[in-house]
C-alpha cells in the first residue's frame, strides 16, 4: 500500500496467478458502508510495470553523490555504540525535538538562528572514530575540506525531517550524510517543482554539492515503511524503517555565524510604515531584478480575462493597474487602453511593445476620479502586507471608475486546490508541460489551418517564446545545464520505466486530497521547523519561506523566484552553474475563500458583480455605483 | 506619453491637492508616429476626453494649431476635425520631458516616454 493513497501494486509470480485474482477479486466487498453507496468494493487493474514514481528516483538531483557500503557494518555497530542517545547527557549537546534526537559535535548547531557560532566550540569535536572513513573521503575528492562540525540525528520509525536548505552561509558545500542502522527514502526538491526520491540505504554516504547543496531542499517523509527495490530483483516491495541515525558531517564556512542580509528573517508588518518597508524590499526591488525574466514568462492571457476585456463596448477606458508585460493590454484592441506598473523594468518592456503606460502604486492612482470604464489588476493586491493597504488599493480602484464602470481583481488563493483539482501552480512543471504538450498536440491542426487572426497574436507570437504558459504562478522553473557531476550507483529496476503517462496522471488526480503535501509545505534553512522556536520569536510573525508547488500552510509568506542570470550573481561556492542562479524572495499574502468579497464588502460605492475561482486565484467583478 | 494618456493623469494623489488636472506638461522631446486612423475609435473615445485639457496639452508640446478652442455641438465633426484630434491624440507622444502638478509644482519625469507618477511616503495623501 502506498502511503495517503487508495491503491496499492501487487505483483504475481505468474501472469495466470494474476488472472486468477483479477477474475476472483474484482467487485469484492471489503467493507460494507450504512448504505450501499458508501461500500467498499476492490477492484483490480493490470499494469505493464508501476509507476515511476512509486519506487526511489533513478536519477540523482544534479551535484547528488551516493556510495554504497561506504562504512563497514563493523564500523557501524561502532559510531552507533559511541552516539548512545540512551544515556542522554544533558550538558548542552543533546537535545530532543519533536520528531528525532539531535547531538551535536565540534559546532552546536543552534536551531533558532539557523547558524553555529564559531567562538564557540564544543568541548567535543568530531569523535575519532570518524577518522578513518573521513580521510579517505577527503583524500578521494568527495569532499574538499576535512568536517569540523557532525549533527547526529535519530530517527524513530515514523520521524521525518521537514525539507530544507542547509544554511548556505554557514557551511562549506560538500555536506556529507552516513547512514546507519536502517534505510530511508530522501526527498528531493526544485523550487520549480522537480522531485526525486532517493534511497539511502544503510552504511551508505550521501554527498551534497553543488546545486543539490545549494538548490534542491532535502528532507524526509515521517513514514514506517518505504518503497523499495526488490531485494530479490524484479520489483518493488515495502520496507519497514527501522531506527535511523544519521551522521551529517559539514565544515564552517569562512562566514559562519554572520547572518547574511538576504537571509535576514523578515517579519509581518505593524505599521504602515514597516509595511511599506516590507514591500519595498519584497516586492518592489525584487520585480525591478527579475522584470526580463518574469516577462519572458508571462505570454498568454488568461481565457476568463481575455472574456471579460473582449466583452467591453468598444472605445471604453482600459486602465491596467499591474499590467507588467502588457499581456492584456492587447486582447481588445478596440479599447482605449493605458498600462500602470509599479516596477519602471516592466513599464519599460511595455512601452517597448507599444503600449501607453505608467509608473505609479495602486495605492496612489494618478488617474481623474471617475474617467475609467474598466479596471484590470491582476495579480496585485495580494502582494499589500496589510489588511488596510489591500482594502484602500480597492478603493482607489473604485475611485477611478466611472459609475457603471467595472474592474476586474484577481489574487492568488491560499486554495490550491478546488473540487479535487490542482491549480496549474500546485501541478509540477513536468506534470504541466506534459499536459501542454499533449494539449499542443491536440490543436495542432487547428492551428495549422487557421490564420492568425489578429495583429496582437502576431505581436505575441513574434516577440514571445512558442510555449505558452497559462499560469501566471508557473513561472520559476529554471533549466540547469547539463553534465554535472553525477554518479548513481543505484541500480535500476525494471519497474522504473516510464508509466503511461496517462494512466499515472488519473491515479494522481483521483488520489489528490488536502493535507497530502502536509509534511512538504516548510522550507526552512536547515533543521529548525522541528525545534523550539518559540524563544527567539518576537511579537511579530516571522515570515516563512514558502516551497514552491505546494500548498500553501501560511498567508502571509515569502515565495521565491529563480532567476538565471546570463552573468554576474556569483555564489559561494565552485559549481559554475550556480554562479547563474540567484533566488528572489517575493512577498505574498494569499486571500482565503470569501476574503476578497468581504474586503470589497467593507468598500464604500461598489458591488460585487460576480465572485469566482480561476485556476488558483479569487477573483471578483466589482461595479461602481 | 501620448495625449490621449496626459488627459487621464492627474495629481490629485498629493496630499493637499484637490483636483491635480490638466498636469503641465514640460516636453524636451516629441515625436510624432504615423497610427493607423480610426474614425470610430476618435468618436467613441472623444467624449471620456476633457477637451479643455487636451487643447492646453497639445498647445504645451507645439501641435495645437489646427485644433478649435472647442468642439462643434454636432456629433458629427468632419473628417478634417477627426484627423487632426487623431493627431493630437495618438500620434504625438511625449518621449522625454516632465509633468508639473497645478497646484503643488511637484514634478514628475517622463522618460522614454513613461512619465514617473511615484510619490514619496510622505507625499501620499
Amino acid at each position: 500500500m502506498i502511503p495517503q493513497k487508495p491503491y496499492c501494486f501487487v505483483c504475481y509470480n505468474e501472469p495466470k496467478a494474476a488472472a486468477t485474482a483479477k477474475e476472483k477479486l474484482t467487485g469484492h466487498l471489503l467493507r460494507e458502508g450504512k448504505d450501499p453507496s458508501q461500500n467498499i468494493h476492490l477492484y483490480l487493474f493490470f499494469v505493464a510495470s508501476a509507476p515511476s514514481h512509486v519506487s526511489p528516483s533513478s536519477e540523482l538531483p544534479p551535484g547528488l553523490l551516493l556510495f554504497e557500503e561506504f562504512i563497514t557494518g563493523e564500523m557501524e555497530q561502532k559510531l552507533l555504540k559511541r552516539i548512545s542517545f540512551e544515556e542522554h547527557d544533558v550538558e548542552a549537546k543533546g537535545s530532543s525535538l519533536k520528531h528525532r534526537e539531535v547531538k551535536h559535535f565540534g559546532y552546536e548547531f543552534k536551531y533558532g538562528i539557523n547558524n553555529v557560532d564559531p567562538s564557540e566550540p564544543l568541548a567535543e569535536g568530531i569523535p575519532k572514530e570518524c577518522n578513518e572513513f573521513l580521510q579517505r573521503a577527503v583524500e578521494t575528492r568527495i569532499v574538499a575540506h576535512f568536517p569540523d562540525q557532525l549533527t547526529v540525528n535519530k530517527y524513530l520509525p515514523g520521524q521525518g525531517i521537514p525539507p530544507h536548505v542547509d544554511t548556505p552561509s554557514a557551511f562549506e558545500d560538500g555536506i556529507m550524510s552516513l547512514s546507519c542502522g536502517s534505510q530511508v527514502i530522501m526527498d528531493f526538491r526544485h523550487p520549480d517543482g522537480r522531485h526525486l526520491s532517493v534511497l539511502l540505504p544503510p552504511r551508505s554516504l550521501l554527498v551534497m554539492t553543488g546545486e543539490s547543496r545549494y538548490i534542491w531542499s532535502h528532507g524526509i517523509t515521517p513514514r514506517k515503511s518505504d518503497i523499495i527495490p526488490s531485494p530479490a530483483g524484479g520489483g518493488l516491495t515495502l520496507a519497514v524503517r527501522g531506527t535511523r541515525t544519521s551522521f551529517t558531517f559539514r565544515k564552517l564556512s569562512a562566514t559562519a555565524g554572520v547572518i547574511p542580509t538576504d537571509e535576514k528573517e523578515s517579519f509581518m508588518p505593524k505599521t504602515d510604515k514597516e509595511a511599506s518597508a516590507l514591500e519595498s524590499q519584497h516586492v518592489h526591488s525584487v520585480y525591478e531584478e527579475i522584470a526580463d525574466h518574469f516577462s519572458d514568462t508571462r505570454h498568454k492571457p488568461w481565457p476568463q480575462i481575455a472574456d471579460f476585456l473582449r466583452a467591453q463596448q468598444p472605445g471604453s477606458v482600459l486602465v491596467d493597474i499591474g499590467c507588467g508585460n502588457g499581456k492584456y493590454l492587447s486582447v481588445n484592441p478596440h479599447l482605449c487602453k493605458i498600462g500602470s506598473d509599479r516596477s519602471e523594468k516592466l513599464a519599460g518592456i511595455c512601452k517597448h511593445r507599444g503600449f501607453q503606460v505608467f509608473v505609479a502604486d495602486v495605492l496612489a492612482i494618478p488617474v481623474r476620479s471617475g474617467s475609467v470604464d474598466v479596471g484590470l489588476c491582476i495579480a496585485v493586491i495580494h502582494h499589500l502586507s496589510t489588511k488596510v493597504r489591500r482594502k484602500q488599493a480597492i478603493e482607489e480602484l473604485v475611485r477611478i471608475l466611472r459609475p457603471g464602470g467595472h474592474v476586474l481583481i484577481y489574487v492568488w488563493a491560499q486554495e490550491q486546490e478546488k473540487d479535487n483539482k490542482k491549480s496549474k501552480y500546485l501541478k509540477s512543471c513536468r506534470e504541466y508541460k506534459q499536459e501542454q504538450k499533449q494539449d499542443a498536440e491536440k490543436h495542432q491542426e487547428q492551428d495549422q489551418t487557421s490564420a492568425r487572426k489578429s495583429s496582437e497574436s502576431e505581436l505575441e507570437s513574434k516577440n514571445m517564446p512558442k510555449q505558452n504558459q497559462i499560469s501566471d504562478e508557473c513561472d520559476n522553473s529554471v533549466e540547469f545545464g547539463k553534465g554535472n557531476v553525477h554518479r548513481d550507483n543505484l541500480k535500476t529496476t525494471e519497474l522504473e520505466h516510464n508509466f503511461n503517462g496517462l494512466c499515472a496522471r488519473d491515479i494522481d488526480d483521483s488520489s489528490a486530497n488536502p493535507g497530502t503535501l502536509h509534511q512538504t509545505g516548510e522550507l526552512s534553512f536547515d533543521d529548525s521547523s522541528n525545534s523550539n522556536l518559540s524563544q527567539y520569536r518576537t511579537d511579530s510573525k516571522k515570515l516563512q519561506v514558502h516551497v514552491n508547488r505546494t500548498e500553501f500552510k501560511e498567508q502571509d509568506m515569502l515565495v521565491p523566484w529563480q532567476l538565471k542570470k546570463a552573468s554576474g550573481v556569483e555564489m559561494k561556492t565552485g559549481n559554475v552553474e550556480l554562479k547563474e542562479c540567484q533566488t528572489f524572495h517575493r512577498y505574498y499574502h494569499v486571500f482565503k475563500q470569501g476574503e476578497l468579497d468581504s474586503l470589497c464588502a467593507e468598500v464604500t460605492g461598489c458591488v460585487v458583480n460576480r465572485s469566482y475561482y480561476d485556476q488558483g486565484n479569487w477573483c471578483v467583478e466589482l461595479e461602481k455605483c | 506619453m501620448k495625449l490621449l494618456t496626459h488627459n487621464m493623469l492627474t495629481s490629485n494623489i498629493i496630499k493637499g491637492v484637490t483636483k491635480g488636472f490638466p498636469l503641465v506638461i514640460n516636453p524636451s522631446r516629441v515625436e510624432v508616429q504615423e497610427v493607423d486612423f480610426n474614425p470610430d475609435f476618435i468618436t467613441r473615445v472623444l467624449p471620456k476626453l476633457d477637451f479643455t485639457a487636451l487643447k492646453q496639452a497639445a498647445t504645451q508640446v507645439g501641435h495645437a494649431d489646427k485644433l478649435p478652442e472647442a468642439l462643434p455641438e454636432t456629433a458629427d465633426f468632419g473628417e478634417d476635425l477627426q484627423k487632426t484630434l487623431h493627431h493630437v491624440l495618438l500620434q504625438v507622444e511625449v518621449l522625454e520631458g516632465e509633468l508639473v502638478c497645478p497646484e503643488t509644482g511637484r514634478k514628475f519625469p517622463i522618460s522614454n516616454g513613461i512619465p514617473n507618477m511615484l510619490l514619496n511616503e510622505d507625499e501620499v495623501s
